[in-house]
């Protein structure tokens, strides 16, 4: 019985500090997402390591051409205001990427990965 | 009991972690507005007072680039995408968008222009937009209809930086200061392009210095803030000659016909004088805890806004307060923003003539506004922006 209880107590713990970790903002986020399209395998790495970079990156099995997406918020110290913008990967087969690295006076705030198997979006993920 | 009650913690805590750990929705920001009601009628204003480039230059003082417009059918304030539309700046806010039964959360609404900079010339509303891989030059009417391609303006990897003056929009590739990983971006011109004809975009600075300032074009002249060192330079167009014009300068400046002013950190407001080409200390703005600070100028006020959070960079948690100086440098006014939330982000927004425009969360619509005419009264207060 009392097995059961610290069994019982041990995983209640590990969800509080699962909880907490998960409130309070982390600057640095990723998400990875895997999946087929027309039957061939694709997957997309999605990192936020605020606030200096953004990075995204997609391989895809197929013969079809991919690309993935980036649109972020930058806030700039210096001209002290947001401003969003977008770079996108070349359009090609098989493995592409993408990034920004920010300067020391500028942070990025969030930002969206959309990737793309021609010409559909397949994955969408925002971080911040 | 204790069973029981751990089970119901274990779900009500596994529910919670679940809900915390998904990452951002899918909708773009700004999108959350649930409101569905159209924008009203909207018409021309029969005040011909102001001359039509009160309406059309680039708002220098602004919270943000070409995000607001001031217009003669009224106010105009893009968010998350999203064009909204308020009579007068201190009115209502609503997605511009009169379709019948649009529910205002997609791309099919008038008010989407995927956009995050807008321009007003000549009756038309002008938006960017960033597609695989190219930049183009779109417009709609000024109640939200008629979205209509302009022109493509490049492709490249990269958006546009810009934004529009005059009937113009001026714009760079990328963003002064980015390093991009697994692309490159070696143009380094300041473009400009007319708005609204077919013309293509025409070089009018090319150099290092572009990919690493800000820029701002006053007539002839343009001048150009080199972000690492805050020196300041001008170019002008008539003539072609580039001139550096101070070591002392600030990346957020604002510039007339003849003067130049800038706040430099923990020292204070700078002045150039265009005509002499001298610089000087105008108001030295000192703080115990500087925090960060950021001035907006307008014609008739000094906006001095100071965030006394020592890390000035957890900008969701700031401690604002507004100070209003007129142009002797005398502060008028000191009042702490504490409608902003914490967790927001609010801040000035604008000043639109009569009022000043304030949001407690920029990524939302502006939601207080202080009256001008009650600025150094008894009556100076903030006011709601009530629905």
């Amino acid at each position: 019985m009392k097995t059961k209880y610290k069994k019982v107590i041990s995983l209640l713990i590990i969800f509080v500090i699962l909880l907490s970790h998960s409130i309070i903002p982390v600057k640095a986020t990723s998400d990875y997402y895997e999946s087929t399209y027309n039957g061939y395998l694709y997957d997309c790495r999605s990192e936020f390591n605020g606030p200096v970079e953004v990075y995204a990156e997609m391989s895809y099995q197929g013969q079809t051409r991919i690309s993935v997406e980036i649109e972020f918020q930058l806030y700039d110290d210096d001209l002290v205001y947001p401003v969003v913008l977008n770079v996108e990967s070349p359009i090609s087969r098989s493995f592409v990427y993408v990034g920004v690295l920010a300067t020391n006076t500028q942070l990025f705030e969030w930002a969206d990965y959309k990737y793309t198997i021609v010409p559909s979006v397949v994955y969408f993920v925002g971080l911040n | 009991m204790f069973k029981k009650l751990s089970t119901l913690l274990l779900i009500v805590l596994s529910i919670g972690c679940l809900a915390s750990c998904a990452k951002n929705s899918c909708l773009e920001s700004g999108s959350n507005n649930t409101d569905t009601r159209p924008s009203p009628f909207i018409t021309h204003s029969s005040d011909n007072t102001k001359p039509e480039e009160y309406y059309t230059a680039f708002r220098q003082g602004e919270f943000s680039v070409s995000a607001y417009l001031v217009t003669p059918y009224g106010m105009y304030i893009n968010i998350g995408k999203y064009v909204y539309y308020s009579e007068k700046g201190n009115t209502e806010y609503v997605k511009l968008c009169n379709k019948p039964a649009c529910n205002h959360s997609t791309e099919d609404c008038n008010a989407y222009t995927g956009a995050h900079q807008i321009g007003y010339y000549k009756d038309k509303i002008y938006y960017t937009s960033f597609k695989m891989n190219v930049n183009t030059l779109n417009c709609m009417n000024m109640d939200g209809t008629n979205h209509k391609e302009i022109k493509v303006l490049n492709n490249a990897y990269i958006s546009t930086f810009g934004y529009y003056h005059n009937g113009y929009f001026y714009y760079m590739l990328g963003f002064p200061g980015l390093q991009l990983i697994g692309i490159t971006n070696d143009d380094n011109n300041l473009y400009r392009v007319k708005v609204d004809d077919n013309s293509k975009p025409e070089i009018i600075l090319t150099g290092d210095i572009i990919k690493n300032s800000m820029f701002y074009v006053v007539e002839d002249t343009i001048y150009l803030t080199v972000r690492e060192d805050k020196s300041l330079y001008s170019y002008s167009c008539k003539t072609g000659a580039l001139t550096k014009i101070s070591d002392c300068w600030a990346g957020i400046s604002y510039y007339t016909k003849n003067y130049g002013y800038c706040y430099r950190i923990n020292e204070g407001i700078y002045k150039y004088n265009v005509e002499t080409g001298e610089v000087t200390l105008e108001k030295a703005i000192k703080f115990d805890n500087h925090g960060h600070c950021e001035v907006r100028f307008y014609p008739d006020y000094i906006y001095l806004i100071h965030n006394r959070n020592d890390d000035y960079r957890a900008l969701r948690d700031q401690d604002l307060v507004l100070y209003i100086y007129n142009w002797d440098y005398e502060i008028i006014e000191t009042v702490e923003l504490d409608f902003i939330n914490k967790g927001k982000r609010g801040n000035f927004i604008t000043d639109v003539g009569n009022y000043i425009i304030f949001a407690s969360d920029t990524d939302n619509k502006p939601d207080y506004y202080i009256d001008k005419s009650e600025i150094g009264t008894d009556k100076f207060a903030f006011h709601k922006i009530e629905n």
